[in-house]
């Protein structure tokens, strides 16, 4: 019962968030950084789980197992339906090559930094393993549109390219380093006793059963069911597929991100499933951020240091990453070295990626590295705004 | 074009999509969980399995005319521990979450289905009806199950007594229908018309006349199995005032929707979503805390509590439709998941002793309906088709029976580790038949797919 409170409480909060944040607040541009991007909700999950009320403890998150594949399956999809080729083609190809280029920077520096800093501290000596540095660095190279799309009205007339540059790049950055993350994935050795094996044969597991799973969602669509078959269609292949995905050792946020990569280059009924995501995007967003904030864990203190050594080495990854596109690539407008920093804020891919990295270890590494990369999104929303109104509001040296 | 109409097209396709589910389940399904993740994962592809396996099966066997909720417990069964074993027992238990949910969901719905200004001039043939089937259909099946005891081994070696509180049990028992089943072949039939009106009118006030009933069957049982015990009054009137204060908290929780609606908001149907698990909850705690402190436990219903909610809202307000539309944004997955679940938790094993009797039984009680039918049309007079098919509509038994027999198993011990298999029986009978019966009923009278 006190699962179904939980799920009560999750729902309730959940819902009153989506108004309260997406609809009703008009606050300064410094907070809505803090505000606007739900962060409040992180807090909330963490007053709810076993550092506050303890109604989202281990036993009820993981009886609310369903909801968590969803919302994670959900993000996966979301994400794979922004990667539709016709409209790639129709983007300019710089602008792709520079989010590929950012992230796979991002990724590698972050990746480098908290390999050699993290194990410094006292208490994450764990966090040096290859699971949670690709975790953490694939997190890392994220980034959230939220701040973009906040700054964008009044600086747009005047910075309107380095603008369209960084939303790109911010819609398209998390592709490369989630899949080189789902790669890593499947070779993270599974329980004790099970059936299914890493490496290269949960790859092919997975990836036949994925096959098998697209041609199910391809039979489905082939009847054009009415909206309400539709939701059930796109709700059963969600769980389904984080299903076989979680059996096989794959990745079931990555196998979700690939369904819809598929979908959204060959079915003809990808506007309509994109509309029904979409329609619960915020929801499901923040109830990714009050499982994230119950999962989360305070201790050791020393956490708090690896969010920050953590947030600069994600900040000199993209500042490099940025700089080292313009450098390399015939990007339409020059822009400096600190256009980067307009790229701090945390993207809900990364977030989805540490928790199903959290689910998958919860007992280890997995609390730990969410423990960083939380404190990491706070620091990144309290300044980002602040990098932003430089960027694009400041005016220039003469 | 309705849905049925849509799904006659693809008999090919689902039975496609059916074959590709059965690959992945053996293949993948068969793979044993280690760890938490994996475990995790089984549930979430043993759900995924339930959605679309239950999906498929109801829209193939739509094809020969079979409703979707009997495709649906069909599934079940099919993918239940009895039968393929792609669900087992645990995994049947960690997504029960989902009938709290659903019953609360089915709830609303059949409230709002309740509009008085359509109720008036049917209170006599509701009353009527209730009446006689209450009566009727429990003095057959006891009558039957007395009469009968020395012709079944289930009941020849039983002593007088327990044969006599066995009997009362399972005509009490057998007088109950299923909201819930009336509500989904409803939406599923798109039916709207005064027949429909009537007979969900009927299948209401039968299940709130037989929650009362219950305590005084109660009674009456414990007093045949121990005569020398006094009669237990008080929980008799317990009982009584657990159905009132169910109903009326449900009118609360219709005003809150109500006021919620008029601020404008949208997305109620999140709101309703939560609304149903504050119900179970609140539900839940009252049972705890009136244990504790008063020694005895107060229980609302869930089921009757949204009831009252979905009526208040439709009848009190002018979100009728709104309040309607917004439910049946879930009807689709939560019906599906409910009766599937419901399938999948039949215990098939029982019925291996307990099949002959509960084969009679629900030949008695199906013409005990018929007779009560007859008799209130007769009376009360109306359009012949309503007269002839009424009886169709209540077949179907499902969650209150079982959960009746349950309150059975922990209050008479004795007896309820009889009643249940036993009604287990005869509620996966009427399961399977009733709603193939309701649909029928609905497309006779004309008032299926009459809704917009």
């Amino acid at each position: 019962m006190k699962i179904l409170f939980a799920l009560f409480v999750i729902l309730f909060l959940t819902f009153a968030g989506y108004h309260f944040s997406f609809r009703k607040v008009k606050v300064g541009f410094f907070s809505k950084g803090l505000w606007l991007t739900g962060n409040e909700y992180l807090l909330v999950g963490l007053a709810l789980g076993s550092w506050g009320l303890n109604l989202l403890d281990a036993d009820t998150i993981k009886a609310l197992t369903p909801l968590s594949a969803l919302v994670l399956g959900w993000a996966g999809m979301v994400c794979g339906f922004q990667f539709e080729i016709s409209k790639l083609k129709r983007m300019r190809l710089p602008y792709l090559w520079a989010a590929l280029v950012s992230g796979l920077v991002c990724m590698a520096i972050t990746a480098a930094c908290c390999y050699i800093f993290l194990p410094l501290f006292p208490g994450l000596e764990t966090l040096a393993s290859p699971g949670a540095i690709l975790a953490l660095a694939a997190a890392a190279a994220c980034t959230a549109p939220t701040g973009l799309a906040l700054v964008a009205e009044k600086a747009l007339a005047a910075k309107r390219e380095a603008i369209t540059l960084l939303r790109h790049i911010a819609a398209l950055d998390g592709a490369l380093p989630l899949l080189i993350y789902a790669l890593a994935f499947t070779a993270m050795p599974l329980a004790a006793g099970s059936q299914a094996e890493p490496g290269i044969s949960a790859l092919l597991a997975g990836g036949a059963a994925l096959g098998l799973i697209i041609v199910l969602f391809a039979v489905f669509l082939a009847v054009r069911p009415p909206q309400s078959e539709l939701l059930l269609v796109v709700m059963g292949m969600i769980v389904l597929t984080s299903g076989t995905a979680s059996l096989t050792g794959f990745s079931p946020l990555a196998a979700n991100f690939l369904l819809g990569f598929l979908l959204v280059n060959t079915s003809s009924a990808k506007e309509r499933i994109y509309q029904m995501l979409f329609s619960v995007e915020k929801p499901a967003y923040l109830l990714l951020l009050i499982f994230l904030g119950a999962l989360w864990s305070l201790l050791p203190l020393w956490l708090f240091a690896g969010a920050l050594v953590f947030l600069l080495a994600r900040l000199s990854g993209k500042v490099t990453g940025l700089f080292a596109a313009t450098k390399l690539l015939p990007l339409p407008e020059k822009t400096g070295a600190s256009l980067g920093l307009g790229l701090l804020g945390q993207g809900g891919l990364g977030l989805a990626i540490m928790l199903e990295f959290a689910l998958k270890h919860p007992h280890s590494t997995g609390p730990l590295a969410l423990g960083v990369i939380l404190g990491a999104t706070i620091f990144a929303d309290l300044f980002g705004p602040g990098f932003l109104r430089r960027i694009f509001y400041r005016e220039p040296r003469p | 074009m309705s849905l049925l109409n849509t799904s006659r097209k693809h008999p090919v396709i689902y039975a496609l999509a059916l074959a590709i589910l059965f690959v992945l389940a053996t293949s993948v399904g068969s793979l044993a969980p280690s760890g938490s993740w994996q475990r995790a994962g089984s549930i979430n592809f043993a759900l995924g399995l339930c959605l679309l396996g239950a999906f498929a099966v109801s829209r193939l066997l739509a094809q020969i005319r079979i409703p979707w909720i009997t495709g649906y417990i069909l599934a079940g069964i099919a993918l239940g521990p009895h039968g393929l074993a792609f669900l087992d027992r645990s995994m049947v238990a960690d997504l029960k979450l989902i009938d709290d949910l659903a019953i609360g969901l089915i709830g609303l719905m059949a409230g709002a289905y309740l509009k008085t200004n359509e109720l008036v001039g049917k209170g006599r043939i509701i009353t009527l009806t209730t009446f006689f089937q209450t009566s009727l259909v429990f003095f057959s099946t006891t009558g039957f199950i007395i009469l009968s005891a020395g012709l079944f081994s289930f009941t020849k070696l039983l002593p007088s007594s327990h044969v006599l509180a066995l009997a009362v049990f399972a005509g009490g028992l057998a007088a109950t229908c299923s909201p819930m089943s009336a509500i989904a072949i409803i939406s599923e039939c798109r039916a709207k018309g005064p027949f429909t009106t009537t007979t969900l009118g009927v299948v209401v006030v039968l299940d709130i006349l037989v929650i009362v009933l219950f305590g005084a069957i109660t009674v009456l049982a414990k007093s045949i199995l121990w005569p020398q015990s006094a009669v237990d009054w008080l929980s008799v009137g317990l009982l009584l005032g657990e159905v009132m204060a169910s109903i009326g908290l449900g009118f609360f929780l219709g005003q809150m929707v109500i006021l919620f609606a008029g601020r404008g908001v949208k997305n109620m149907a999140l709101f309703l979503l939560a609304g149903v698990f504050a119900v179970s909850k609140t539900a839940w705690w009252l049972e705890q805390a009136s244990s504790l402190h008063l020694g005895a436990p107060f229980h609302i219903e869930p089921l009757l509590l949204c009831l009252g909610a979905g009526f208040w809202v439709q009848n009190r307000s002018e979100f009728g439709e709104l309040f309607m539309a917004n439910i049946k944004q879930f009807a689709l997955p939560v019906f599906l998941l409910f009766f599937t679940m419901a399938g999948a938790s039949l215990d098939l094993s029982v019925a291996a002793i307990a099949w002959p009797l509960a084969l009679c039984i629900f030949a008695v009680r199906a013409a005990g309906i018929f007779g009560a039918n007859k008799l209130a049309w007769r009376i009360v007079g109306g359009p012949a088709l309503h007269s002839k098919n009424a009886w169709m509509a209540y077949i179907t038994q499902a969650g209150v029976t079982i959960g009746l027999s349950q309150v059975i198993v922990r209050q008479v011990p004795e007896i309820g580790i009889l009643v249940a298999p036993l009604i287990m029986c005869v509620v996966a009978a009427n399961e399977l038949i009733g709603p193939l019966a309701h649909k029928v009923a609905l497309e006779r009278t004309g008032e299926a797919n009459s809704e917009g």
